[in-house]
């Protein structure tokens, strides 16, 4: 889903956008580097490699010569990329060469020999009671992460509220709601194609929305994304005790235990946080290529949704598209209807997007077949989108009543060289023109009178 | 005409009526309007229908009638309790029912047709997964059930009784319905046989069905009670692999064996300058050092590292100047053209002329010989052109024409070579023959 | 094995499954020492840990008289990492590793007193093999495999046919097989593997450097390699062994039915059973000998 990054963008963008000074301060930490190093497109992470025992620049031109020809852009996004997170800094002499930035690089070529140490050592079993299995933190991750979508787009229906203020909370819905008037707030366009996403994106999203927020709040963006780094270390499944952590980040892992990445846990002494694989997988889903997850949805040719789930959030979400028929405790059944998809498109909802939505979310038995989704709906639902493109308004002015016919066809004239005629009728000596040429228009008809 | 008509007449006779499709419930009281008087008309039909839908019903009417009271005030309660359900007075039901405990027989619900749901829904399938009791009561549960348009009906908690029992007369009398008469209606005058002709027909049932075999129910539900087509493959198309001796294949080197000692190469030798035991010694310290101080610090020095990728890097360049921008251009179209022709024609020449050279063996005839030794001397005649156009090529060329030509001069030596041994071991031959037959 | 669900694929995740020669014969007439060699390699594992969390290494140790498992990322990594990866990846590695050459020192001694001097390329090669046909039939998620092979021994003849069906295995299931030679002679049959299944066959010049190498080289993914231009040697050598003594020649005999080779001439195929023609001459039969010479 191409659209979709539109608005998930990429993380490292943001890190990249820091300034030069947080980002040197950022290298300093091993971990960052790592995390870094694997957010990078392949070509970058086999660049940095090479060039991690080297001293000195290399030539540009020694770099791009192992380049093949269908690779050029490639290399050209992996470079800037490098460039942009300070990892090689550019230098022109006679010609272009780069170097290494050299803290990431005695960094790495520390943690190539000496191995990622972790940033903080589990707790012992004997202190900690019972630790959740990592099937049950999973459940739990992810019904924490419902339940805050579920608040996000409808905060009525959300079972348990989260400890977010409600300020935080609008910041994370200021892109994805409208509110007009008095009305309650509707899911925006851009919300639609959120709730389309996969998880990981989503929760770029959200990520994203609070690390540029948190100037506001006093917290420096440098220290929260190297906390969420550093965060995306740790075992999941283990615990980990909560006064190793500055006071600052007692504050953040709050949120983040509303968000489903860590669960809080309180002993008789001490308090831990137990990372679940959202957060582990963090810096994984930091690249912008492909993931998966295990589908849920099969389509028949009959325009049929069913969909193994028991979350309501699925449910919401296939409600956008189709008419639910009936739920049952692990099954909603739906039916991809005329009327349900021209209520998506109003929505700003595209064709394209339900049509990789079904897919993506195929489940296993269906995926394995091609295509996943049946050839008829989706043409279909391509036809009924197009349907509604076969209209175009274009704001137009009404000219009519002329005194004269050459008055009218000097108007017809001047517009037709102006490109700006949308129809005329000679007859009746009536003509509509384009609203931008409608001040022209006027001059000029002012000058024929 | 008569007789068909009589045929049919009598068929309809032998023929059991069923139940009328109509329900109970739709039997309309009367009320004249006037007063608050309501009258219930209840035929004979529909007291069977009565009995056989409501089993509570029927049964107070065997225990109560005639002992307690008549049949009249039997269904003058019955119809009154009825009367209290329909209007949905919910106050006053409760009300009078608290005062008269045979009304309240009518108004509470049918245990009877309760324990008989139950037996009913332990009498179903097992592989249908219907969580039991529950199966029907989805509706109940919120966030479940029937709804359009995203639009959830909502449940009105004071009619929800009604309702339900809405459904569970519709669902009761469609049973009965297809239940069938079992009570012939000859008997209508009787309300009281009636009564007991239906409870003896409804015993006899139910010890048929108790009967039923529980066996194949266990049978049923040991049999999968998955759904195959979500189940994965069972299991994966394996072919045996079939190696005789496993061993021969991964661990050993059989080869060996036959190899023996017949073949003193001189790798062999360098290698085998230490014994076994010295040789496995000394890759046990190499890793017991490696333990103790882990990996060394660099890895490589930078100067290395740079001149390696330095090299690597020209290696490249040049292997992307041999092959061009364009990887289906092969070496040739880099070589001047007179070359390239001539490379070609001589590998075409010597094509043709190592064919004629190896089919004219063996040489069994003057003509072959003479044929042979021409060949030769024409293919010795193209090797020393080689040689020639080799020399004369710009340094950076002759590497790839000798890269090219190799081939070529290989295949020409291996023929000569050939030509020369048959001609020595020939000469020698005939030098014996001579000897032996003529001297 | 992660759970199912929370199996997550990018492009460039990839297995790497490491052939390691462990050879005693070959490193003790080696230049570069057994033990720099190990460090180079344990940084490079390392290395291909860093790049992508999903990646995964198995190593396997090729030795004189058996090949084994030494090494399995995806074993160890649900294992609490305690003091850091790269410690748990050595002490693990060289443990196994040791016991790995005691076994394989005591088998020698049992098979023969014939001194065996390859390593069993053929071996660890199905093993590899193997190892990456479970993980193809795991489920549809799974990283891009690949084999590298870090080879120092010669090539022992008598294993061709085993290791050319490895090859032709792994060219069915699209492994590439990448090869770094670092003996004194180049290895035709890691040329012929490398070249056969599309992966890399380089021998590095200057053996202090090879670290260097395995990074700019074999550390590239293969979604990379299709923007990449990656070494390639000049020329293969595509001459075969025989399959009556092992030999490697460059002219033989092929038997027309199932194409095996023969070093002599045979009145049968031992392979097929296929009795062959007599020629019109003995000494003289070179009617159906076929040439393998190098390509260039």
């Amino acid at each position: 889903m191409p659209q979709v990054k539109i608005i998930a963008k990429n993380f490292m963008d943001m890190v990249a956008s820091l300034t030069a000074r947080d980002l040197d301060n950022l290298y300093q930490n091993p971990f960052i580097c790592e995390a870094i190093l694997r957010s990078l497109p392949p070509l970058a992470k086999k660049y940095v490699l090479q060039m991690l025992y080297i001293e000195g620049s290399v030539l540009a031109k020694s770099m791009e010569e192992w380049v093949l020809a269908d690779g050029f852009t490639k290399h050209r996004v992996a470079i800037d990329r490098l460039v942009q997170l300070r990892i090689f800094s550019e230098e022109k002499k006679k010609e272009t060469s780069y170097r290494l930035n050299q803290t990431f690089q005695t960094n790495l070529q520390k943690h190539l020999i000496y191995g990622g140490a972790l940033p903080r050592e589990p707790m012992p079993s004997n202190v900690t009671v019972r630790l959740p299995t990592l099937e049950e933190l999973e459940t739990y991750a992810l019904g924490q992460w419902q339940c805050f979508l579920l608040q996000l787009i409808s905060s009525t229906q959300a079972e348990k509220p989260t400890n977010f203020s409600s300020s935080m909370m609008k910041v994370f819905q200021r892109g994805l709601l409208t509110q007009r008037d008095k009305e309650s707030p509707r899911l925006s366009e851009s919300g639609f194609q959120f709730l389309l996403m996969d998880t990981s994106a989503q929760l770029w999203y959200i990520i994203r929305e609070y690390i540029s927020n948190s100037q506001e709040r006093g917290v420096n963006q440098a220290d929260l994304i190297s906390f969420l780094l550093e965060l995306s270390f740790h075992v999941s499944g283990e615990a980990y005790n909560v006064n190793t952590l500055s006071e600052l980040q007692k504050n953040m892992i709050k949120d983040f235990a509303d968000l489903g990445l860590i669960k809080l846990q309180q002993g008789r002494k001490d308090s831990w946080f137990i990372p679940t694989k959202l957060a582990t997988s963090l810096s994984i889903s930091l690249t912008d290529s492909s993931s998966r997850k295990e589908g849920f949805v099969v389509v028949e040719t009959n325009f049929r949704i069913y969909a193994y789930s028991t979350s309501k959030l699925h449910c919401e979400i296939l409600r956008l598209f189709s008419r639910i028929e009936y739920q049952l405790p692990n099954l909603i059944v739906g039916a991809i209807t005329k009327e349900s998809l021209y209520n998506a498109f109003d929505n700003g909802i595209t064709a394209d997007q339900i049509i990789a939505f079904l897919q993506q979310n195929a489940h296993p038995r269906v995926a394995e077949r091609v295509p996943s989704v049946p050839e008829n709906v989706c043409d279909q639902i391509r036809l009924w989108e197009s349907d509604l493109n076969r209209v175009e308004a274009t704001p137009a002015y009404f000219y009519d009543e002329f005194p004269s016919r050459d008055v009218f066809e000097a108007a017809c004239d001047y517009a037709r060289d102006r490109s700006g005629l949308l129809w005329e009728d000679s007859k009746k000596m009536r003509l509509a023109v384009k609203a931008e040429t409608h001040t022209h228009m006027r001059e000029f008809l002012r000058g024929q009178s | 005409m008569q007789k068909l008509l009589d045929n049919d007449s009598s068929r309809k006779s032998n023929q059991r009526v069923g139940f009328k499709s109509v329900m109970i419930s739709d039997i309309r009281p009367l009320t004249d309007g006037r007063t608050n008087k309501v009258t219930f008309s209840l035929t004979p039909e529909i007291i069977l229908q009565i009995f056989a839908e409501k089993p509570a019903v029927h049964r107070a009417f065997l225990n109560l009638v005639p002992k307690k009271m008549t049949e009249m005030e039997f269904w003058t309660k019955y119809c009154r309790a009825e009367y209290l359900n329909r209007t949905k007075n919910v106050h006053a039901a409760a009300a009078e029912a608290a005062e008269d405990e045979e009304l309240a027989l009518f108004l509470k619900e049918d245990d009877i047709l309760a324990t008989e749901v139950r037996k009913k829904i332990r009498r179903v399938d097992p592989t249908l997964d219907m969580e039991a009791d529950e199966g029907d009561d989805y509706m109940h549960l919120p966030g479940h059930g029937i709804f359009r348009d995203g639009s959830k009906e909502l449940n009105e908690s004071q009619h929800d009784i009604y309702r339900r029992t809405l459904l569970q007369d519709l669902n009761r009398h469609a049973a009965v319905v297809l239940e069938g008469r079992t009570v012939d209606v000859e008997m209508e005058d009787n309300t009281r046989a009636v009564a007991e002709a239906l409870a003896r027909s409804k015993q006899g049932k139910e010890g048929a069905d108790g009967n039923e075999k529980n066996e194949e129910k266990l049978d049923r539900v040991s049999r999968s009670t998955t759904l195959e087509d979500l189940q994965p493959p069972h299991s994966l198309p394996l072919a045996p692999l079939s190696i005789k001796d496993a061993r021969d294949y991964f661990d050993s080197q059989q080869g060996n064996t036959l190899k023996t000692s017949g073949d003193p190469s001189g790798k062999m030798e360098s290698l085998s300058s230490l014994s076994t035991q010295e040789a496995y010694g000394s890759i046990r310290d190499a890793i017991s050092e490696m333990k103790s101080m882990v990996v060394s610090d660099p890895i490589i020095k930078p100067e290395v590292a740079l001149k390696v990728f330095n090299g690597l890097t020209h290696s490249i360049s040049s292997i992307k100047y041999n092959h061009g921008k364009n990887p289906r251009e092969s070496v040739l179209d880099r070589l001047p053209t007179v070359t390239k022709e001539k490379l070609l024609q001589h590998w075409t020449c010597i094509q043709e002329l190592l064919k004629h050279f190896w089919s004219s063996y063996p040489i069994t005839t003057p003509y072959l010989y003479a044929k042979v030794s021409r060949l030769k001397d024409a293919m010795s005649n193209i090797y020393r052109q080689l040689e020639e156009m080799k020399a004369s090529l710009q340094s950076d060329l002759r590497h790839q024409v000798s890269l090219l030509v190799r081939p070529m001069q290989q295949a020409l030596d291996a023929a000569i070579q050939h030509h020369d041994a048959d001609l020595q071991k020939r000469s020698a031959k005939s030098c014996e023959e001579r000897l032996n037959g003529y001297v | 094995m992660a759970s199912a669900p929370s199996k997550l694929y990018s492009d460039d995740v990839s297995l790497v499954v490491v052939l390691l020669d462990t050879n005693p014969f070959f490193w003790t007439t080696s230049t570069l020492s057994f033990s720099h060699f190990l460090s180079h390699v344990l940084a490079f594992l390392n290395a291909i840990l860093t790049l992508n969390q999903l990646n995964q290494v198995v190593i396997i140790a090729t030795g004189c008289n058996s090949c084994d498992y030494i090494y399995d990322s995806s074993k160890t990594a649900n294992q609490s990492f305690g003091n850091g990866r790269m410690p748990t990846l050595c002490t693990t590695l060289l443990q196994n590793l040791e016991e790995f050459m005691t076994k394989d020192e005591k088998l020698g001694i049992e098979e023969a007193e014939e001194r065996i001097t390859g390593s069993l390329l053929s071996g660890s090669l199905s093993m590899a093999l193997c190892y990456i046909q479970r993980v193809f039939r795991s489920g549809s998620l799974h990283p891009q495999p690949r084999i590298l092979c870090l080879q120092g021994s010669p090539d022992g003849p008598e294993q061709y046919v085993a290791i050319m069906n490895a090859i032709f295995s792994a060219q069915r299931s699209m492994v590439p097989i990448d090869s770094c030679y670092i003996g004194a002679q180049n290895s035709a049959f890691l040329q012929q593997a490398s070249y056969i299944t599309g992966g890399v066959h380089h021998k590095p010049q200057q053996l202090d450097g090879l670290f260097q190498y395995l990074l700019t080289i074999f550390a590239t993914d293969l979604h990379s390699r299709s923007f990449l231009q990656l070494p390639k040697p000049v020329g293969v050598d595509f001459r075969a062994s025989c399959f009556c003594h092992k030999n490697t020649i460059d002219m033989g005999y092929i038997c027309s039915v199932c194409l095996s080779i023969f070093c002599t001439r045979h009145k049968e195929c031992s392979t097929c059973g296929s009795t062959f023609g007599h020629a019109q001459s003995d000494d003289a039969s070179a009617t159906n000998r076929k040439r393998k010479a190098p390509d260039s």
